[in-house]
């Protein structure tokens, strides 16, 4: 864990806002260093704190480095809840480094990433599951990605995730009350002691069973790219990553290993992997990459199968088909570029015609990938979760399910209690523990208790 | 040299189990009491136990403490709470005879050899060189000692109200110790002010008990304390329902601005859990009527106890409120319903040991702690004994773990999270309840009071000649068969079953303890719930090892960055000695936590 103490200095440059450069300070020093490093040129940012105030951004020895911006906020009322400041700047990146520098010198600590986040989180300005988005969003490569795990839906976990507390809080409540006050709390029938926990159960398992949905959206789609030597299967993994990375010859069975790179298809996380052409392997070694490459396959999310336009759908390709079918996004054929097809694929399966040297078709090919991305997803809203958050409310889940099959097995419900408790913990957790007198504001609430 | 070795403030049921729990100790030991007839009292309803108070009382039996042989012998109406639930959740309750109980009591307090009763009024405390050594009376005199206990109840600066009367005192009749409560103010104690009340009291012979709803007691109740025989010792009586009706909430509401508690004469803060009738109207208007007990004040006595109807309204519409119930419409007052507010010393300001931390070998138990019910007095008055008697002599302190004693829930709860209305015990308050039924008391304590020499020997040996019977018949139910053929599952599998009756298992085994039902019952309860406890087991494993780490006594909360200000006041007031402890404050966040785990981490390393 990093050290809640101390003074963190970061570039915190927003992305795609061009030239724009903030180098962000959070902590106790960071007012001190503000006034070191900037002379304001009209208002001091430090009189009008949350305004940007115009002047001139110096080293520690007083030495003008940039004409910026800066903005002063005060503790608490600030992102992480503690003195903050930011120079905004439009220069170089030597001079970003030499801020930076010039406040390390001061006394500040660079941040690790998500240390502000996890700033925020300490001073109780971002709940855990909030903190987790921030950071996830450091690490989110799409558009999309950054909206199912960003803020927004991070608070809609929260949001969620509290409400079940609450009527998982009302469940104990009137089960605890009719165990501590029996004289004055009425018994519950069986249907009634159940049925709220059955709904929990099932929204949980809901919200679950989407996050597994939308899994792909943490990883990425797992595509593989599968087809006879020299179809063209390391050009098109090239062309739809728009980079060198695969080697290309004219030899068929050049491909040995599995490779595999991420690509960003319309803001939807796609993996590509390359895999060793198929066919009666020529050595040891061909048969394992070959071997390889079908467990890749299998693996898979999708595969997309690649033939040879030139040569025509042949046996090989129709053997190949047959074990890949139920993965089967796509059957591509290339060299589009070369003239009319000398046989065409089966009726009934998706086919692309591509040129992977002169990108006629690819568009459409990643279209039609997207496409299918975008179909496996849940229909509601979008929601990535993390392990903790992911195990947290699987283990609410399945305590909610286990204090229902105790009290139909009969037990009472102080032992089906033990479960629920769990069920509470696992909320607590994901978002944050709460005071155990909650409980009581509820059983005093909802009963007249005492004679 | 002191005379004295301790002197316990209060005869009430604190003050009697700390002073005899002292004495037996081998301490010479003075009860100081305004009234030498008034130890022991019942100030409430004549009642003992319930759902886990019940456990407390069993716990307190296990430790050498007087409650429950008291109850056993003055209790006229047994009953076991939640007998179709689960051991855990099991409590005992009875009735007594209100002034046999206090005869007992005394009885008791007197016999027991090294314990002195003194008559007399506490106004302060002695202090010598930072530290308790002894009581001032009112009037001037001393009483020197090198520990003090205060179990003061409800009358520190207390103050009773009826409709727009308010008397100073803390019971009827009886005084109100101002001078104690402005002492420890001076001092710097800080305080609660807290409420609580009573029902009026109906004469006998004026109710029409043929048309009301009889309720008996069990047909062959159990004891609290399974060395009490013969029992039960008084004969059985009976209790009897009726209820409050549209007229009743209607006269409540038409004088609602007479009563203390809506007109705004009272402060003090009363339990949620024992709400006064004019809380039950207010606060459930769409309750048409409410449950009042009739509990009898005892064998000879005149005195009916309507439990339910705790008011502080005017005495005439006391009067007229009663006799809207059924089966009370010629009901004759004996005594008119109080509420009652009294200052209690914030528990936060003492250790687990009860001892209060500005002044070491001041000790305090009992309601002055903020606590409401005899069970719960009485546990912290035998809590603040064993440590005070140990301190004295030179040894550890006693504690005792959550999943151990619903007697450490109690000290816990009050010293670390404090307390915002009086505190009852409920079982829900314990996370490992599963592992805190009645059966497994005596073998969950009985070695300490042993241990201490506060348990008779000839009564360890019965709890461990129980014990060993218990073991013995248990490995036999998991080792032998239904007899027949075919599947034959072991004994301990059938019992496990639901509904599954020991006492048919008693031709099978022909052992002669197991003819003994508490035995038997002990038996099927450890059956049934091995699983659950097994896993009662580990989490309590893993909770106390999370939370073992400990936080320095003088770590300065103040300079930890990042803690709010509000949680530096929690955590400053309460002081935990573990990071247990501090999770268990209200207000100490996860993120606090992980705070607190880094100052106290980078304070080993320094
Ligand atoms: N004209 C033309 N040539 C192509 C096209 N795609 C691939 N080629 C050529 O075909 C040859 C084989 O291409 P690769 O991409 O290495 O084929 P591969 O399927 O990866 O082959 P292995 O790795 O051996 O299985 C190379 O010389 C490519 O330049 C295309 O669409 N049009
Ligand atoms: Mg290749």
């Amino acid at each position: 864990m990093p050290d809640p103490r101390g003074t963190l200095v970061a570039e915190a440059t927003p992305p795609g806002r061009g030239s724009l450069r903030v180098v962000r300070l959070s902590g106790e020093g960071a007012l001190a260093l503000l006034r070191a490093l900037f002379e304001p040129e009209g208002f001091a940012p430090w009189d009008h704190p949350r305004r940007l105030c115009l002047g001139t951004i110096q080293d520690q020895a007083g030495t003008a480095m940039d004409e910026g911006l800066a903005v002063y906020f005060a503790a608490p009322a600030s992102f992480t809840g503690e003195e903050m400041a930011e120079f905004q700047c439009h220069g170089s990146p030597g001079v970003v480094e030499a801020l930076k520098a010039a406040c390390v010198a001061l006394g500040a600590r660079p941040a690790l990433p998500g240390e502000f986040s996890f700033r925020a989180f300490l001073n109780g300005k971002l709940s855990l599951p909030d903190a987790e988005a921030v950071q996830a969003l450091t690490a989110c490569e799409t558009a999309l990605q950054a909206r199912a795990c960003g803020p927004e839906a991070a608070r809609g976990l929260s949001r969620r995730a509290a409400g079940w507390r609450d009527r998982l809080l009302d469940v104990m409540a009137s089960w605890e009350a009719r165990l501590d006050f029996p004289e004055d709390a009425p018994a519950l029938a069986g249907a009634e002691r159940a049925g709220a926990l059955a709904e929990l159960s099932a929204e949980l398992g809901e919200l679950l069973e989407a996050a597994g949905r939308a899994r792909p959206l943490r990883r990425g789609w797992r595509v593989a790219l599968c087809g006879p030597p020299n179809s063209g299967k390391s050009s098109l993994f090239n062309a739809l990553l728009q980079r060198e990375r695969a080697l290309v010859t004219p030899h068929p069975g050049t491909t040995r290993d599995v490779i595999e790179e991420a690509v960003d298809l319309e803001g939807l996380p796609v993996v590509l992997l390359d895999t060793a052409g198929v066919r009666a392997p020529g050595d040891p070694v061909e048969a394992l990459g070959i071997e390889r490459g079908l467990a890749a396959a299998r693996e898979a999310d999708g595969v997309l199968l690649l033939w040879d336009g030139s040569r025509g759908w042949d046996e090989e390709t129709q053997r190949l088909l047959e074990t890949l079918s139920e993965k089967l996004v796509a059957a591509v054929e290339t060299r589009a570029d070369l003239g009319p097809s000398a046989g065409d694929a089966p009726a009934g399966v998706p086919g692309f015609r591509v040129s992977n040297t002169t990108g006629e078709g690819l568009a459409a090919l990643a279209a039609h990938l997207a496409a299918w991305a975008r179909r496996t997803l849940p229909a509601g809203g979008l929601l990535l979760l993390n392990d903790r958050q992911l195990s947290a409310l699987a283990e609410a889940r399945r305590a909610c399910d286990g204090a229902e099959a105790l009290l139909a097995a009969g037990e009472s419900e102080e032992v089906a209690l033990q479960e629920l408790r769990a069920a509470r913990r696992a909320l607590d957790d994901l978002l944050g523990g709460s005071d155990p007198e909650a409980l009581y504001d509820r059983v005093f609430r909802a009963f007249c208790i005492g004679k | 040299m002191a005379r004295w070795d301790a002197v316990v403030v209060g005869g009430g049921h604190a003050g009697c189990e700390a002073a005899r729990l002292l004495s037996l100790r081998g301490l010479c030991t003075a009860l100081v009491t305004d009234r030498r007839e008034a130890i022991g009292r019942m100030s409430c309803n004549p009642s003992v136990g319930g759902v886990g108070k019940g456990h407390l009382v069993r716990e307190l039996d296990a430790l050498g403490g007087l409650m429950g042989k008291a109850a056993d012998r003055t209790g006229t109406h047994f009953r076991l709470l939640n007998a179709s639930k689960g051991p855990a959740v099991q409590g005992l309750r009875c009735q007594s005879d209100r002034d046999c109980y206090s005869r007992t009591v005394r009885g008791l307090v007197e016999a027991t050899p090294g314990l002195e009763v003194l008559e007399g009024r506490v106004a302060g405390l002695l202090l010598a060189g930072g530290r308790a050594a002894g009581v001032v009376l009112e009037g001037g005199g001393t009483i020197e000692a090198r520990a003090v206990v205060l179990t003061a109840g409800t009358f520190l600066g207390a103050e009773m109200h009826v409709g727009e009367e308010r008397t100073p005192g803390g019971r009827t009749g009886e005084f109100a110790a101002a001078a104690l409560s402005n002492f420890l103010k001076n001092m710097g104690v800080a305080m609660l002010r807290l409420k609580t009340g009573t029902p009026c009291r109906l004469h006998r012979d004026s109710i029409r008990w043929e048309t009301l709803e009889r309720q008996e007691g069990d047909p062959s109740p159990e004891p609290f304390s399974l060395q009490s025989a013969p029992f039960p010792v008084l004969p059985q009586m009976a209790c009897h329902l009726t209820r409050t009706t549209a007229a009743t909430a209607a006269l409540v509401r038409a004088n609602l601005h007479r009563s203390p508690l809506y007109a705004g004469a009272i402060r003090g803060v009363g339990p949620r859990y024992c709400p006064s009738l004019e809380d039950k109207v207010v606060r459930f208007p769409h309750h048409e009527t409410h449950q009042v007990f009739l509990e009898p004040d005892g064998l000879e006595s005149e005195e009916v106890y309507p439990n339910g109807l705790s008011t502080s309204l005017p005495r005439e519409v006391q009067e007229a409120l009663v006799r809207t119930l059924p089966g009370l419409e010629e009901a004759r007052l004996l005594r008119h319903g109080y509420a009652v507010e009294y200052d209690a010393v914030d528990p936060r300001q003492v250790t687990a040991s009860l001892e209060c931390r500005a002044f070491p070998g001041f000790y305090l138990a009992g309601q002055v702690l903020g606590t409401t019910g005899y069970e719960e007095a009485a546990a912290l008055g035998l809590w603040a004994g064993y440590n005070a008697a140990r301190a004295l002599r030179g040894e550890p302190p006693f504690r005792l773990r959550r999943d151990e004693a619903y007697l450490a829930v109690l000290v816990d709860d009050l010293v670390t999270r404090g307390v915002t209305e009086p505190y009852r015990m409920f079982t829900s308050r314990a996370e490992h309840r599963l592992l805190l039924d009645r059966h497994s008391a005596y073998r969950r304590l009985s070695a300490y009071g042993e241990a201490d020499g506060v348990v008779p020997a000839a009564e360890a040996a019965e709890v461990r000649d129980r014990e060993a019977a218990v073991e013995r018949i248990l490995r036999r139910l998991r080792a032998e068969r239904l007899p027949g053929t075919g599947e034959r599952p072991t004994l301990a599998a059938w019992l496990a079953r639901p509904g599954a009756d020991p006492a048919e298992l008693l031709p099978l085994l022909s052992e002669p303890a197991f003819e003994r039902r508490e035995v038997r019952e002990y038996v099927a309860s450890e059956v049934k719930g091995e699983g659950y406890r097994e896993r009662e087991r580990q989490e309590a494993r893993r909770i106390a090892r999370a939370g073992a780490t400990a936080l320095p006594a003088d770590l300065a909360y103040g300079a930890i960055p990042g803690l709010s200000r509000e949680v530096v006041e929690r955590l400053t007031a309460a002081r935990p000695e573990t990071l247990g402890q501090a999770a268990r404050i209200p207000g100490v966040t996860p993120a606090a936590l992980t705070l607190l785990r880094v100052a106290a981490a980078g304070r080993g390393r320094a």
